[in-house]
């Protein structure tokens, strides 16, 4: 039980809709957007303001960490940040298996270098063990330069927590995230000499646990693609499909560019993907990728992949204009969603904006709830933070002038 | 620490005591963190035999976050 901490919740001022280079008629059709939610900021060290059930939304920028909280019926919502003021933050989750309610977060301050830093009290004080937190081995001959993802495993392994960093790296805690390894496996395979990095980095961004608490795991690497283990010792590549229009041999083995990949508990062999060009499913955990939704998407560049923890058939993504441009298509924010297993797209853009908008979201800039009507979550790098408390019908803006963010996680609090 | 001390050896002795500082001055290879300057007096280790850097007995070394790092 995690006592609520006294505070008032929220106030919110209308504000008008923008008028700028819009039409009388455009006017008439605007959907005016929610007022922001003016939030109150609670100075870190106090901690998040939030109890048993809350919504808690994590949000990683270039600045640091924020975290958004509200009841369950996602109307109001309280701030909290930022912590690790000036450090950038791509990795972050709250573990609430098992009861808990453990902030693990990965920053990297551009002097000190990154490091990972854990807290039971929703972030009043936080611990970074020694010796170290997670670091190479000596014979290992490198450094950490970023952790990208911090991926607690499922129910059926409590204390096992992934993380992923650069260089492509994977890295395994079996007691909550206080101790990490190294994956010796993954980080001698045969590949490595010959992969490329993508515009980011040689990052591992994404892992992907087995729900049952299987060996199987998968991560994915820019730009080397996705790879499998299914005995939790031998890692292969698992890109067969997966098309590579910037590379000479556009289906190789290896070396494609994989953004984000999810996959629903209920079904842990159906795996979604988005790739630099591309949408993908697999019904083999990574055995075989078929590309899906070309025909509906507005465009099949994008970052995020989200599947809905309520439905195992249902996925989102944020289509963006080309690996050049990297925006919204047209000025316009759509979240396109997927109801028959990424066969046909909808894209949904009531109450974001839909002209003039040049933004962009990254990888892990779109993250879900577990309530039920799905609760939606997008960052932009641009600072803005949106949600739908209906899986993506309607959208209202939930701040603004945040530094640009790298990382949304939801949970909610046990 | 036996004569010549180094400013590697300072760091070594830094990182026994106080191995959090240690690690967010030089990386795990042991390499001096790009936006991190080591003054020893008033000269940049940079400028002079880097980690090898003979430190004189008596002088300040300071570790400073570099202007580079924002």
């Amino acid at each position: 039980m995690i006592s609520r901490m006294k505070s008032p919740r929220v106030c919110s001022a209308p504000v008008p809709v923008t008028t700028r280079h819009c039409t009388d008629e455009a006017r008439r059709n605007v959907v005016p957007p929610a007022p922001p939610l003016y939030y109150r900021f609670m100075a870190a060290p106090e901690g998040l303001d939030a109890s048993t059930g809350d919504v808690v939304v994590l949000l990683g920028t270039t600045k640091g960490l924020f975290a958004m909280s509200a009841g369950q019926d996602r109307a109001h919502w309280a701030v909290a940040g930022p912590w690790f003021r000036g450090e950038e933050v791509y990795a972050a989750a709250l573990d609430c298996r098992h009861g808990r309610a453990r902030l693990l977060v990965g920053a990297t301050s551009p002097h000190w270098g990154p490091s990972v830093y854990r807290s039971d009290d929703l972030g009043a004080s936080w611990a970074e063990p020694e010796p170290e937190t997670l670091a190479f081995p000596e014979q290992a001959g490198a450094a950490v330069a970023r952790v990208w993802q911090l991926q607690p495993a499922g129910d059926a392994q409590p204390d096992v927590v992934y993380a992923g960093a650069e260089p492509a790296a994977l890295f395994r805690s079996d007691d909550g995230g206080e101790t990490f390894r190294l994956d010796e496996n993954l980080w001698g395979h045969e590949h490595r000499p010959h992969w490329q990095p993508g515009g980011g980095g040689l990052c591992l961004h994404t892992v992907v646990p087995d729900p049952g608490g299987g060996s199987r795991l998968g991560v994915a690497v820019s730009a080397a693609g996705f790879y499998r283990t299914l005995d939790g010792t031998t890692w292969e590549a698992a890109n067969s499909g997966i098309r590579a229009p910037f590379l000479p041999d556009p289906t190789p083995e290896f070396g494609q560019c994989v953004h984000k990949v999810d996959c629903h508990p209920a079904e842990p062999d159906t795996l979604f993907l988005q790739h630099h060009w591309g949408v993908y499913r697999s019904d083999d955990f990574g055995g075989r990728w078929d590309e899906v939704g070309a025909d509906s998407l507005s465009s099949t560049f994008g970052f995020p992949i989200v599947a809905d923890p309520n439905r195992p058939k249902t996925a989102f993504v944020v289509p963006l204009t080309s690996d050049e441009f990297r925006c919204v298509p047209d000025g316009r924010v759509q979240v396109y969603r997927t109801g028959d297993g990424g066969v046909s797209w909808r894209g949904l853009g009531k109450g974001l904006p839909q002209s003039d908008a040049y933004l962009t979201v990254l990888r892990d800039g779109l993250s879900a709830d577990s309530l039920d009507p799905t609760g939606l979550y997008l960052g932009t790098r641009t600072g803005e933070v949106f949600a739908s408390a209906d899986a993506g019908e309607s959208w209202r803006e939930l701040a603004r002038h945040l530094p640009p963010v790298l990382l949304v996680k939801t949970a909610v609090l046990p | 620490m036996p004569a010549p001390v180094t400013v590697g050896a300072v760091l070594d002795a830094l990182a026994v005591v106080h191995p959090a500082v240690a690690r967010r001055v030089r990386d795990e290879t042991g390499t001096l963190r790009r936006h991190v300057n080591v003054f020893v007096g008033p000269h940049n280790m940079r400028d002079l035999d880097d980690l090898g850097t003979v430190v004189p007995e008596g002088t300040e070394v300071a570790v400073l976050p570099a202007i580079s790092g924002g």
